[in-house]
């Protein structure tokens, strides 16, 4: 159990390091589709079998592709990118992130008293879950489905270019 | 669950939901042919009778005097949390209103429709006690936000403020949720209402709440969580900045109010968020105020002045009593009453000029504008705190609840230590922070009220509906008649905690 986690985790970080720093854009998606990956790993460990499915058909699956056909479709992006690599302050950054982990997080985590058990009781089936998301978390759910409109209607009017103050007509 | 009261409750954000689509729907049905400005105002009528339809129905739940409250928290909509659904509401009246005006792009209905999603995020992000739904919230928020300031994709300027204001919003969604992971993990619970009822204090429950009050202070633009603030108000289109301005900080702070109040009884947990809240509340004055100084773009003015409001704001929160939480929330209102007005007219009067809001272009505007000159003059006043308007009140409101927490002693050693000494302090300091602010408000007006010579810049009068007008005019008086006679909302206000 513990080597797998072990496994899972790092994979999963080194996954999303790749997404982050590799400049060529495809080469990231593919970084990120080996995070989404051991999540789902990592999820298994955790006896949530559907999360886990859901994990690879969702995101490993359909998300990722759609994400390289929204790279090959997006105007202007070829998918090797070399614009705006370099960050200043990095090395700051790093330092601070490993003192907020070491200083900050590692001791309050380390004197937590977690529950043992899940919050929910039980294990967590498909039933169950479907159960929480239709029953007393349905107005979240409609909620996220506001959210998608929104980011859907954000990705038109961001990714779509328009002429200058809407005066002339649109140059595709 | 009952499906049915769900539906009840949130009848009149459904009502805004069917006119966001409908704004939608005609303009991709209907209005092809038609030129974008008379599009985007077509989809302003449709939101606006919508929003007014919404705030309607939201009255006639508050005449009933009905209470629903959704599962584990989600919504709490007594009589405050419709007051504040119809707060949010009324503000995004007024700021499509404005929008209607002059549309950056093609893209007319989306402007709106993207308003519309917001607006309707702030109203749940109001209402909630729930995390998991205020995170969803937050995000409806954030995102049409990003959306709408980066919306004149032409300009590089408005593409910067938007990818800034993406960047840092995202990084503290991530605090809010990783927060909220820590939260759930201390209490097994994700409804705040039932924290009071639960004793064991962990630093693991400290730990998430900071991270939690990173996600909201980012929304708020307190330091050091302000860096987007003065790009975002300086290149947003107006309109969108007079929302990132009101709309967002009103909900974000009944959310945060709720936070702060329901944290479980006893001092531990007061002192633990006590020192963090304080330092953010010192340096959003110092900074906001004195950034505010050196600035000659009026929008970029706002910004730093905001970032100040956010500041005082934290003062009620700190104060820890109820009449500090109403005192926090009167304020934000008011604040944000006068901040649409004040953003509004600087849209009327430089949107379709292309003005970038410099304090010249504004010269003369006395002569041409009278009426909305003196709406913007208003609105200004109020919010560096002279009486009789709202904005003085809602100061006035705020020193005085943190004064009131302060243990009397004629020792000054004793009045000066601990929690008392942080209030003295607090209170000091934006006294006198309050006094700078006239200064830079002043120079704003000058520029709007005394220079001779009137600017190129400046736009007529031409496609101000009287609709608009009606606003400008509606905000003016509410933030006169707030501060002259505010005793009842405040009163109210006091009564919900």
């Amino acid at each position: 159990m513990t080597i797998a986690f072990y496994v899972f985790a790092s994979v999963a970080l080194l996954g999303a390091i790749l997404a982050v720093q590799v400049t060529n854009l495809v080469r990231a998606v593919f970084g990120l589709l080996l995070f989404f990956g051991a999540l789902a790993g990592l999820f298994l460990l955790l006896m949530a079998e559907f999360l886990a499915a859901v994990q690879i058909l969702v995101y490993v699956g359909a998300v990722g592709i759609l994400m390289l056909f929204a790279i090959m479709l997006t105007q202007r992006v070829t998918g090797d990118d070399r614009r705006g690599g370099g960050s200043r302050g990095g090395f700051w950054g790093f330092l601070l992130a490993i003192a907020t982990f070491c200083f900050v997080l590692l001791p309050v985590l380390r004197d937590a008293h977690l529950h043992e058990q899940s919050a929910t009781g039980a294990s967590l089936t498909t039933k169950l879950l479907g159960e929480r998301l239709m029953d007393p978390y349905a107005l979240t759910l409609e909620v996220t489905a506001l959210l998608l409109t929104a980011a859907l209607l954000g990705a038109i009017v961001v990714a779509k270019g328009t002429s200058e103050d809407g005066e002339g007509e649109e140059n595709e | 669950m009952d499906y049915l009261t769900l539906l009840e409750a949130t009848l009149p954000d459904l009502i805004v939901v069917v006119a966001l689509f409908a704004a939608l729907g005609v303009d991709y049905g209907l209005c092809q042919g038609k030129s974008p400005h008379e599009r985007g105002r077509i989809a302003g009528e449709v939101s606006s009778i919508g929003l007014l339809l919404a705030l309607c129905c939201l009255a006639f739940q508050w005449m009933q005097g009905s209470v629903f409250e959704i599962a584990e928290g989600q919504l709490n909509l007594d009589a405050t949390g419709l007051a504040a659904k119809a707060i949010v509401y009324g503000l995004t009246l007024a700021v499509i209103r404005f929008a209607t005006r002059h549309c950056p792009t093609t893209h007319a209905s989306e402007y709106h429709a993207l308003i519309l999603l917001s607006a309707l995020g702030m109203g749940f992000l109001a209402t909630t006690e729930n995390l998991l739904l205020a995170f969803v919230a937050l995000e409806l928020v954030s995102l049409s936000l990003y959306a709408l300031v980066a919306f004149k994709t032409s300009s590089p300027q408005s593409a910067e403020a938007g990818l800034k204001y993406f960047a840092f919003g995202g990084v503290a969604s991530a605090f809010f949720v990783f927060g909220v992971s820590y939260l759930y993990g201390a209490t097994g619970s994700l409804d705040i209402g039932t924290w009071s009822d639960w004793s064991d204090r962990s630093t693991l429950f400290a730990l998430g709440l900071v991270f939690v009050l990173v996600g909201l202070g980012f929304k708020v633009a307190v330091v050091p969580f302000h860096l987007w603030a003065p790009d975002v108000y300086q290149s947003a289109p107006t309109p969108v900045a007079a929302w990132v301005a009101s709309g967002s900080k009103v909900a974000s702070v009944f959310f945060l109010v709720k936070l702060i109040a329901a944290l479980p009884p006893g001092p531990e947990t007061a002192t633990m968020i006590f020192a963090p809240l304080a330092t953010a509340a010192i340096f959003s004055m110092l900074i906001g105020n004195l950034g505010a100084l050196r600035q000659s773009n009026l929008k970029r003015l706002l910004a730093y002045a905001s970032i100040a409001n956010g500041g005082y704001l934290l003062i009620g929160l700190l104060a820890g009593s109820p009449d500090g939480y109403a005192a926090s929330i009167f304020y934000v209102v008011v604040y944000a009453l006068a901040n649409v007005g004040a953003f509004g007219v600087i849209g009327l009067l430089s949107d379709r000029m292309k003005g970038d809001g410099r304090l010249e272009d504004f010269s003369g505007s006395w002569r041409r504008h009278p009426g909305l000159s003196f709406a913007f003059l208003l609105f200004l006043l109020s919010s560096a705190g002279i009486p009789p308007l709202a904005g003085f009140v809602g100061k006035y409101y705020l020193f005085y609840s943190a004064f009131d927490q302060v243990e009397m002693s004629y020792v000054l050693g004793e009045l000066l230590s601990g929690r008392n000494g942080w209030l003295v302090f607090l209170v000091c300091l934006a006294l006198v922070m309050s006094v700078i602010s006239l200064y830079y408000y002043v120079l704003a007006l000058k520029a709007f009220l005394v220079s001779e010579d009137e600017s190129p810049h400046l736009d007529d009068d031409e496609g101000i509906s009287p609709g608009i007008k009606l606003c400008v005019f509606a905000l003016a008086l509410l933030v006169l008649i707030l501060g002259v006679y505010p005793g009842p909302f405040m009163a109210f206000l006091q009564a919900a905690f």
